[in-house]
C-alpha cells in the first residue's frame, strides 16, 4: 500500500483532528454565536459545553446524584427480611462471599423495624422517617448487584462503569453528550463535605481520558465556591477600588490578547481564552448568585435542616444543589457528610448506632430536596438518585456488623420519569442475592440516559482505538429497564 | 519418608487402553503423588484417561473456637474462587516465606524442595487445614472391584504449641453434597503431629467392594482437643496409593459412537451449523483442529493443548444457564481426546486457523523499517535537512510550499522551550540575535541540547509513557500519601540518560532488564554500573498495585501485570494491546495468545503465584558489604544508647545529684544523631519459580485457557508460521534470574523490531512540530491514526538505528530543517495550503503549541526571577489539604521553587495549578496531554497566590533592574516575560494602563506604592496572555 492511498484511508479523523487541533471552550462559541443546539451524535470540530439535541424526547433535564458511600445496609433500611430475624444466631446455610477477614457464618439480624409507608407501601427502615414521609415519589430498586465488593472498585463501577478508574464519570459522559443549558456554571458540579473527601476523592468525578471541561468541578459551601474564583487576600466581596482596578487589568488583557490573536487568523483557541476571562468575570457573579442561600426563606432553610447543627452541612448541600440545576446547571452530586466516617455507610461493626448516626444527618436534607423540588415543579424534570456503592451481607462481622456486598443492594431514584410508589425487583430470603428482576449497574446507567434522551447504545468516545461508551453494551449486557420508568 | 514408606514400586498398568471391548484388568492403580507431580498434569488425570482426583473443604464448622467440632456430616465442597488461589495451582515450596497472606486450606503439588523451618520435597502433596475448614481429597473410583487403600499423613509443622496437630480420616461415601451432606463411612482415622516426633501416620484399608463413582475421602483437619485454640495451616503431606482388583474398564469411545452425541446435545447449538459463537464449529474433528477465535481447540492425544478439553474441565463450557456435562460424558470427551481423537473422518486435509496472514505483515508498520532514498523535488536550495525533501516533494505534488521563516526572537523561544522546557534568558536572546555569523542557529541547537535542562525537559516527556508517580497503591485519598521510597532515583536515571544521549537501544534494555544484566546478587558492593542497571528497572514500578493489602486475591496480581502491559505495549511498542487481554484484535492482526505470551515475560518477576507486595519489592541502595557496616555501625550506637539509658534511670531513681542526666541525654540524643541510614531502590528482579501463563477467557484469571510460553506478536515476527518465534538469542546471564526480560528487551530493540525505532521517531517529531506523523504516540498499528509521512518516519527510523541510536542527532536532523523553522502564523486571507490542507498535515507552516502544564510553571518561575535549578534527587513536598488546593510545601524544605519535574508527582492529585492546565490522572500512563480551555484555568490565572506572588516577583526583579521609569519598565517586562519588546501600540496601551492604574491606586490612598502596584498588574497581565501560554 502506498503512503499516499494510506492518507486517504478511511478514518474517523474528525475527533483525533479535534484533539489535535486542542480543545475549544464554549466561551470561543458563543463568540462565534453557535450557542443553538446541536445534534448529540454531530460531528465534533470542538469540545465545548453547549447544549446538545438528545437522540429522543428527554423526559428529564438534569440529574443530582447523592451518593451514599460505603454501602448502606439494605436488609437494616428498606429490604425487610423477617428470615433473618427468624434465623438470628444460626448457621447461615450456605456459602457468603465476604471481603473482610473477621466474619462468622452466623446470621445477623435485621437492626431496625422496617415497615410500609405511603398509599404505595413502599418500605423502610425507622432510621429515615422523612425519607419514608416521601415513599409515594421514591421508585425503589431492589435488586440492584455490581462487580466488585470493595469501595474503590465498586465505586468507580458505579460513577464510570469500570470497576477500575481512570475513565470519565457518568456525568462526565451526560455533559459531553448534552453540554449544559448554564453557560456561566459548569456543567457538571460537585459538592462535598468542607471538611474533606470521600473514599477515591476526586477519582470519582473524573472525566478520565475526557477532556478537563468534563470533569466535575468541586463546588465549596464555604469560602470560594470554585478554586480561585477570588483572590485569597480579598476573599470575596471585593472593594468599589479594587474592582475597578480588576476591570482595568482585564481591559488590558483583553486588548493585548486581541492584538496577539490577529497576528494568529483562525487560532480558535486564542479566542476561546479571551472569551473564558470574560466568563470568569461573569462566573463570579453568576457563582456568587445561585449559592447566595440567604436568598431562601425561614421555611426553606428549616425544610432542610439547615437550622440544626445535625442536618445543616449536608442540608446546605442539598440546597445548593437544587440551586444549581435550577439555573440549569446539568448535572451535580452531592457526597455525604464525613463524619461519622468518610465511608459513613460502611457498617462493618457497631452496625446500629453507625446506621442511625448517618441517617440523621442525610435522612431529612433528602427528603426535603425532594419535598422542594416536587412544589417548584421541578421533579418531573431533574432525577435524583440515593444510592450507595453496593449492598451488605446477612452474616454478622465482628459481633456487630455486616460485610461487603456485591450481590444486592437498593438503589432509590425519583423524579425524571421513573414510576413513583414503585418498588421493583427482590432478593433471596436473606437478602444475600438480587434473584427477581435484577438490575446491574450499567442497566441503571442505560435507563438514566434513556430518561436523558441519551441512547446509551450510541453516545460514544474513542480513546485508544475504541470507541468507548460508559454501560459497553455488547460486554456488560447493559438494557434500558422500562419496568423503572413512567 | 513418605515416598520411602508407599514405594510399592508402581506397578505396570495391566491395561492398555486403545483395544477393543471391555475388558477385565487384573489390578489398576491410582497413587497421588504420582499422578499429581509427574508432569501429566496438575488436573489430576490419571493414565486412563480419567480424572479422579478432587481437592475438596468442609463447608464450615461449629461452636466456639476454644471447643470446636470439626462438622462431619458430608458437606463438602470443591476448593473454588474464595480459594482459588490454591486449586488446581502448581504450589510453591516457600508460599509461606513469600505470602503469609495465603489462607489454607489449600492443597496441591510441591514443585520446588524447602527446606527451612519446614521441609518438604519437589513432588509432594501438602494439605493444609483452615481455621474453619477441613481440606479433603476425595478419589472418585472410576471402575468397580475390590479396592486396597495405603497411605500416609505426615504433619510436617513443629511449632505453635499443643494443638499444632492435625486430626485425619479416610472415609467413604456419596458425591459430596453441600447442601443436604451425607454420613461418610470411617475407615480409619487418627492424628498426625510432629511435634512429638510421631508424626507420619499411616493406614491400610484393605478388601473394600467398590462401584463406578464411589467416593473415598481423605479429610485433613486442624485439631481441637478444647484445651487450646486449634493450630490452623499445619504444612502436611499426604500421599495415598488405591489399587483396584478385578477393575473393568470401557472401551476407548469413537467420535461418532460416543463424542458427538454428547456434543450434539451439549455445544452444537452454539457451535455448528449457523450459529458458530466464537467462529467455533464443533460439528467436525477437522473444525475443532481448524478451531475458533482462540485457535484450534483440540490437539489429538493431548489433553492439555486441547481448548476443548481445558473449556469442558474446568467448568467454563457449556455455559451455566445451558447446563452442565454429566462426570460420564466429560469421561466420554477426556478419553477420546487422550487416546488419540480417533474418528474415520480424512484429516489429511485437516489445518489449523492462522491469525496473522501473510498481507497482514505486508503492513508498512509491520515490517523492518527500509530506508527510502530522498525524492527529487521542483525547490531543493528550501531544503536544509533531508526530511525537508521529503516534506517539500509532498507539498509540490499540491503546489504548495513552506510558509516563510519565522523571526529570529520566535526560533529562539521555540527552540528553548522545545529543548529546555524554559524560556530563553534575556542573555541568550540577545547572543543569538547578535550572533549573525553563518552557523549561529546550529550553534545554538547544540548549545541547547548540551544543557543539562534538556533532560529535564525531554526526561519529562518519558515519565509521561512510563506513568512515573512518586506514590506507590492508587492515591485514592487526597489527603493521604504513600511514597514509592526512592523511586526519584529512576526519575534521575531517566534525565541523565537523556542528558547522556545514552543510546536508545540501551535505554529500553535497561528499564526492562537492567537486573539482568549485571550480577548484582553477587556483589558485595554495588558498583555505579549496577546502581544504574538496578534503579532503571523502575520503569515497571509506577504501576498501581493494591497488593499491599490482606484483602485481595490473587486478582489484584494480574491486575498488576494487566496495567504494565498496557504501559509497556504503548510506551516502547506503540501498540494497543488492551482489546487483545480478553479477545483477539478487532483491527490489528493481534492475538489473545499474544497478550499472554508477551505478559509471560514479565511472570517471572511479577509472579502472581510467588508475589512480592509492593513495600517487599525494593533492594537497598547500598550494596551488602556497606550494608551490613551500617547495621553493625546502627547496633553499636543502639547499645550505647541502652547502656545509657539504663544508667540515666538509676541515676533518676538515686536523685541524680550530681546533675549528670542532662550530659547523658545529650550524648544519647549525639549518638541516635550518628545513627547511618540507607535508602531503597524500587526494582524489579525474578522470583524463583515462574509460574505457567495462561491465555485468560474474557481476561479473567479465574477462566484459564490454554498455556502458551513467552513470545513475541505473531504479526511482528518474522516467521509466517503461528507460534514459531525468533531464534532466540544467547546472553550472558548471571545467576538467579530467567533471563525473561532481557530476552524480551532484545528483541524489543532489535532492528527486526518493526515498531521501536519507529515510535521514537513519532514522538520526537510530534514534540517538535505539535502533532505526530501518526496522531497516536502510543498506537502506529493499523488500528492507530493514518501516517501523514510514512516514509519519512522510516527513514528517520533506520537512520537513528545506522547512527547509533542517537536522540540527540536526530533531534539535530529535525530542528535544522526548513520545516521546523517556518512560521506558524497564517496570512489574515485563507490561503491555498489553508483549503487545501486545513489540518496543516502536510506541514506548510509550523503549529503553535500550548505550554504543558510543568513548563507553564516553571516558565512563570523563570519569569518572577526565583527559578531554582538544582537538579536530582528526592521529590519536593507537596501539601494536601482538605480544600484540594495543594500547593508545593514551603515548610518542606527550601526547593518550593525548582522546576516541576522535582515535584512529588501523584496518581490522582497532582499539584492544584498543574492539574488545572491538564496535567494528567496517571491512572496508567499517558500516551499525550489533553489539552483543555477551561474557565478555571482562566481563574487560577487571574486569582491564584501562585500566580500573584509570581507577577509581585517579577515586578520587583524588573524594578530593581531598570528603576521606575514607565517606558523602560515596559520594554523591560516585555522582554523579561515574553521575550521581545513591545509594539508601538502596545507600548503605548500599557503606559495608559500603568498610568491610569497607579491614579486608581492612588485614590485609594496608597501613593507611595501606587507605582509598584499598577506595575505588578502590568507583569500580571502579561503573564496571563496568551502569547506567554504559547510557542509560535
Amino acid at each position: 500500500m502506498s503512503s499516499n492511498e494510506m492518507n486517504h484511508a478511511p478514518y474517523p479523523l474528525s475527533r483525533r483532528a479535534a484533539l489535535a487541533a486542542c480543545s475549544m471552550s464554549l466561551g470561543g462559541l458563543a463568540m462565534r454565536g453557535l450557542l443553538h443546539a446541536e445534534a448529540i451524535d454531530g460531528q465534533r470540530t470542538s469540545y465545548d459545553m453547549k447544549p446538545r439535541s438528545p437522540h429522543f424526547r428527554p423526559k428529564a433535564r438534569a440529574v443530582i446524584q447523592l451518593f451514599q458511600n460505603g454501602g448502606p445496609s439494605q436488609m437494616d433500611l428498606f429490604d425487610p427480611k423477617p428470615e433473618l430475624t427468624r434465623q438470628a444466631g444460626k448457621p447461615y446455610p450456605g456459602a457468603v462471599e465476604t471481603f473482610q477477614l473477621g466474619n462468622k457464618n452466623i446470621i445477623f439480624p435485621t437492626q431496625f423495624e422496617i415497615k410500609p409507608h405511603g398509599v404505595c407501601g413502599m418500605n423502610f427502615g425507622a432510621p429515615l422517617p422523612h425519607m419514608a414521609a416521601m415513599a409515594d415519589d421514591w421508585c425503589m430498586v431492589r435488586s440492584m448487584y455490581t462487580v466488585n465488593n470493595n469501595h474503590p472498585f465498586a465505586i468507580s463501577m458505579f460513577q464510570s462503569g469500570k470497576p477500575f478508574f481512570g475513565y470519565p464519570a457518568m456525568g462526565s459522559w451526560i455533559t459531553y453528550g448534552l453540554g449544559s443549558e448554564n453557560q456561566d456554571l459548569p456543567g457538571y458540579i460537585v459538592l462535598r463535605d468542607p471538611a474533606g473527601y470521600n473514599t477515591s476523592g476526586k477519582a470519582v468525578w473524573s472525566s478520565g481520558w475526557m477532556p478537563a471541561l468534563y470533569q466535575g468541578t468541586e463546588f465549596n459551601s464555604q469560602g470560594n465556591a470554585v478554586h480561585h474564583l477570588h483572590r485569597s487576600s480579598r476573599p470575596s466581596q471585593a472593594s468599589q477600588a479594587s474592582q475597578a482596578s480588576d476591570r482595568r487589568s482585564m481591559q488590558l488583557l483583553s486588548r493585548l490578547n486581541r492584538q496577539h490573536s490577529l497576528l494568529h487568523p483562525r487560532e480558535y483557541e486564542l479566542e476561546a481564552r479571551i472569551a473564558n476571562f470574560e466568563m470568569a468575570a461573569r462566573m463570579q457573579l453568576a457563582a456568587a448568585d445561585v449559592l447566595d442561600l440567604s436568598k431562601e426563606n425561614e421555611e426553606t432553610r428549616a425544610l432542610y435542616g439547615m437550622d440544626n447543627p445535625t442536618t445543616a452541612g449536608y442540608g446546605t448541600r442539598c440546597l445548593m444543589a437544587r440551586r444549581l440545576v435550577e439555573s440549569g446547571v446539568r448535572y451535580v452530586q452531592v457526597f455525604p457528610p464525613l463524619n461519622p466516617s468518610f465511608q459513613p455507610w460502611d457498617s462493618h461493626g457497631n452496625l446500629k448506632n453507625g446506621i442511625q448516626a448517618i441517617s440523621d444527618r442525610v435522612d431529612k436534607p433528602t427528603a426535603a430536596l425532594i419535598t422542594d423540588l416536587k412544589r417548584r415543579g421541578l421533579l418531573d424534570e431533574v432525577i435524583v438518585m440515593w444510592t450507595g456503592e453496593f449492598g451488605r451481607i446477612p452474616i454478622t462481622e465482628g459481633s456487630d456488623g455486616r460485610d461487603h456486598n456485591r450481590n444486592a443492594f437498593t438503589t432509590l431514584m425519583a423524579g425524571g420519569g421513573f414510576k413513583p410508589g414503585y418498588t421493583h425487583g427482590a432478593t433471596d430470603d436473606f437478602g444475600y442475592k438480587a434473584i427477581e428482576d435484577r438490575v446491574s449497574v450499567p442497566d441503571l446507567h442505560a435507563t438514566i440516559f434513556r430518561q436523558l434522551g441519551i441512547d446509551h447504545t450510541r453516545l460514544s468516545f474513542l480513546n485508544k482505538g475504541r470507541q468507548e461508551r460508559l454501560t459497553d453494551p455488547e460486554v456488560t449486557g447493559a438494557r434500558v429497564v422500562g419496568d423503572l420508568l413512567v | 519418608m513418605v515416598r520411602a514408606l508407599l514405594v510399592a514400586v508402581l506397578t505396570v498398568i495391566c491395561w492398555a487402553p486403545g483395544v477393543g471391548a471391555e475388558e477385565p484388568a487384573k489390578h489398576a492403580q491410582w497413587r497421588l503423588v504420582a499422578e499429581q507431580v509427574n508432569g501429566k498434569s496438575h488436573r489430576a488425570e490419571d493414565e486412563y484417561g480419567y480424572e479422579p482426583w478432587r481437592f475438596l473443604r468442609t463447608t464450615s464448622s461449629e461452636g466456639p473456637v476454644a471447643a470446636r467440632r470439626w462438622i462431619r456430616d458430608g458437606k463438602y465442597v470443591p476448593l473454588d474462587h474464595s480459594s482459588e488461589r490454591l486449586f488446581n495451582q502448581p504450589i510453591l515450596g516457600s508460599i509461606y516465606q513469600v505470602d503469609p497472606t495465603w489462607k489454607a486450606p489449600f492443597v496441591g503439588g510441591v514443585t520446588a524442595t524447602h527446606t527451612a523451618d519446614v521441609t518438604w520435597k519437589k513432588g509432594e502433596v501438602l494439605v493444609t487445614p483452615g481455621p474453619e475448614h477441613a481440606a479433603i481429597l476425595a478419589w472418585q473410583s472410576p471402575v468397580s472391584g475390590v479396592l486396597a487403600i495405603r497411605g500416609t499423613v505426615d504433619n510436617r509443622q513443629t511449632c505453635c504449641g499443643v494443638n499444632s496437630q492435625v486430626n485425619w480420616y479416610v472415609e467413604r461415601g456419596s458425591s459430596p453434597d453441600v447442601v443436604n451432606g451425607f454420613k461418610p463411612v470411617t475407615l480409619a482415622q487418627g492424628i498426625s503431629d510432629d511435634r512429638v516426633k510421631q508424626g507420619v501416620s499411616r493406614f491400610d484399608v484393605l478388601d473394600l467392594e467398590i462401584s463406578v463413582g464411589d467416593y473415598i475421602y481423605i479429610v485433613v483437619d486442624a485439631r481441637a482437643d478444647g484445651t487450646a485454640t486449634p493450630h490452623h495451616g499445619d504444612a502436611t503431606a499426604v500421599d495415598v496409593l488405591l489399587t483396584v482388583s478385578g477393575a473393568t474398564l470401557p472401551p476407548p469411545p469413537t467420535f461418532k459412537q460416543d463424542v458427538l452425541p454428547v456434543l450434539a446435545s451439549n455445544c452444537l447449538e452454539c457451535h455448528g451449523g449457523d450459529v458458530r459463537e466464537a467462529d467455533l464449529d464443533l460439528r467436525t474433528v477437522s473444525g475443532m483442529i481448524f478451531g475458533g477465535e482462540s485457535g484450534s481447540v483440540l490437539t489429538p492425544g493431548k489433553l492439555e493443548t486441547s481448548y476443548l478439553w481445558t473449556m469442558i474441565q474446568s467448568g467454563q463450557m457449556p455455559p451455566q444457564e445451558a447446563g452442565t456435562l454429566s462426570a460420564a460424558e466429560k469421561g466420554v470427551i477426556r478419553r477420546w481426546i487422550s487416546g488419540g481423537a480417533a474418528t474415520d473422518e480424512d484429516l489429511t486435509k485437516a489445518r489449523v486457523r492462522e491469525f496473522v496472514s501473510a498481507e497482514d505483515r505486508e503492513y508498512w508498520a509491520f515490517q523492518p523499517p527500509r530506508q527510502p532514498p530522498l525524492p527529487a523535488i521542483r525547490n531543493p536550495g528550501l531544503a536544509t535537512s533531508p526530511i525537508d525533501y521529503f516534506l517539500l516533494k509532498r507539498l509540490e505534488e499540491k503546489g504548495l510550499t513552506y510558509s516563510a521563516t519565522a523571526s529570529r526572537e520566535t526560533l529562539v523561544r521555540r527552540l528553548a522551550f522545545d529543548l529546555t522546557g524554559l524560556p530563553p534568558t534575556t542573555r541568550q536572546v540577545d547572543a543569538f540575535l547578535e550572533d549573525t555569523s553563518p552557523g549561529a542557529y546550529e550553534k545554538l541547537v547544540d548549545r541547547l541540547l548540551a544543557s543539562p535542562r534538556y533532560g529535564e525537559r525531554w526526561g519529562r516527556h518519558w515519565m509521561d509513557t512510563v506513568g512515573y508517580v512518586d506514590v506507590r497503591l492508587y492515591d485514592g485519598d487526597a489527603t493521604t500519601l504513600y511514597p514509592n521510597e526512592g523511586i526519584w532515583r529512576y526519575r534521575d536515571y531517566i534525565i541523565r540518560s537523556f542528558n547522556a544521549d545514552k543510546r536508545y537501544d540501551q535505554f529500553l534494555q535497561e528499564q526492562l532488564a537492567g537486573d539482568e544484566m549485571v550480577n548484582w546478587r553477587d556483589a558485595s558492593e554495588w558498583t555505579p554500573e549496577i546502581m544504574e542497571k538496578l534503579v532503571a528497572t523502575g520503569y515497571l514500578r509506577s504501576i498501581e498495585d493494591h497488593t499491599s493489602e490482606a484483602q485481595y486475591g490473587i486478582e489484584r496480581r494480574y491486575e498488576v501485570l494487566f496495567d504494565m502491559m498496557t504501559m509497556v505495549s504503548t510506551s516502547m511498542l506503540g501498540l494497543t494491546f488492551e482489546c487483545t487481554r480478553c479477545h483477539n484484535h478487532k483491527y490489528d492482526p493481534i492475538t489473545q495468545r499474544d497478550y499472554y505470551r508477551l505478559m509471560s515475560f514479565f511472570e517471572s518477576s511479577y509472579n502472581p503465584h510467588a508475589w512480592l507486595r509492593p513495600q517487599e519489592r525494593w533492594i537497598p541502595d547500598v550494596g551488602p558489604v556497606a550494608r551490613a557496616d551500617i547495621d553493625r555501625h546502627n547496633a553499636e550506637v543502639d547499645g550505647k544508647v541502652n547502656n545509657l539509658q539504663s544508667r540515666i534511670k538509676e541515676l533518676e531513681k538515686d536523685g541524680d545529684e550530681a546533675g549528670q542526666v542532662s550530659a547523658i541525654k545529650k550524648t544519647v540524643t549525639d549518638l541516635n544523631g550518628s545513627k547511618r541510614s540507607y535508602g531503597k531502590i524500587q526494582a524489579l528482579f525474578d522470583v524463583p519459580n515462574p509460574p505457567v501463563t495462561h491465555v485468560f477467557r474474557r481476561g479473567d484469571c479465574f477462566k484459564r485457557g490454554l498455556p502458551v510460553t513467552p513470545g513475541f506478536p505473531e504479526v511482528l515476527t518474522p516467521s509466517a508460521r503461528p507460534g514459531q518465534q525468533l531464534a532466540r538469542v544467547e546472553l550472558p546471564l548471571p545467576p538467579g534470574t530467567s533471563g525473561r526480560r532481557l530476552e524480551l528487551a532484545h528483541w524489543i530493540t532489535s532492528r527486526q523490531n518493526p515498531t521501536t525505532a519507529r515510535v521514537i521517531m513519532n514522538r520526537l517529531w510530534f514534540h517538535h512540530f505539535g502533532e505526530g506523523i501518526i496522531a497516536t504516540p502510543d498506537n502506529i498499528g493499523r488500528n492507530g491514526a493514518p501516517p501523514s509521512h510514512p516514509e519519512i518516519l522510516d527513514w528517520m527510523a533506520v537512520e537513528f538505528q545506522q547512527g547509533g541510536w542517537s536522540l540527540k542527532k536526530m533531534h539535530r536532523l529535525v530542528l535544522t530543517s526548513r520545516a521546523y523553522r517556518q512560521t506558524s502564523r497564517r496570512p489574515a486571507e485563507l490561503t491555498r495550503a489553508e483549503q487545501l490542507d486545513p489540518d496543516n498535515r502536510l506541514l506548510w507552516r509550523q503549529n503553535m503549541k500550548r505550554l504543558e502544564s510543568e513548563i507553564i510553571r516553571d516558565a512563570l518561575l523563570a519569569a518572577s526571577g526565583r527559578l531554582d535549578l538544582h537538579s536530582f534527587g528526592p521529590p519536593v513536598p507537596v501539601t494536601r489539604p482538605v480544600s484540594g488546593l495543594s500547593m508545593v510545601d514551603a515548610e518542606g524544605g527550601n526547593g518550593q521553587n525548582r522546576r516541576s519535574v522535582y515535584i512529588f508527582a501523584r496518581r490522582v492529585y497532582p499539584l492544584k495549578f498543574m492539574e488545572i492546565f491538564d496535567s494528567p490522572i496517571m491512572a496508567i500512563n499517558c500516551s499525550r496531554r489533553m489539552n483543555s480551555t477551561t474557565v478555571l484555568q482562566s481563574f487560577a490565572q487571574l486569582n491564584s497566590d501562585f500566580m500573584i506572588g509570581v507577577a509581585g516577583d517579577a515586578a520587583r526583579r524588573i524594578e530593581q533592574a531598570v528603576g521606575n521609569e514607565p517606558a523602560k519598565l515596559v520594554r523591560s517586562s516585555y522582554r523579561t516575560i515574553l521575550g521581545r519588546l513591545p509594539g508601538e501600540e502596545e507600548q503605548q496601551a500599557c503606559l495608559e494602563f500603568l498610568s491610569v492604574q497607579a491614579v486608581g491606586y492612588a485614590a485609594e490612598s496608597q501613593d507611595e506604592k501606587a507605582g509598584a502596584l499598577a506595575f505588578a498588574d502590568l507583569c500580571h497581565m502579561l503573564l496571563c496572555m496568551n502569547e506567554f501560554l504559547y510557542v509560535e
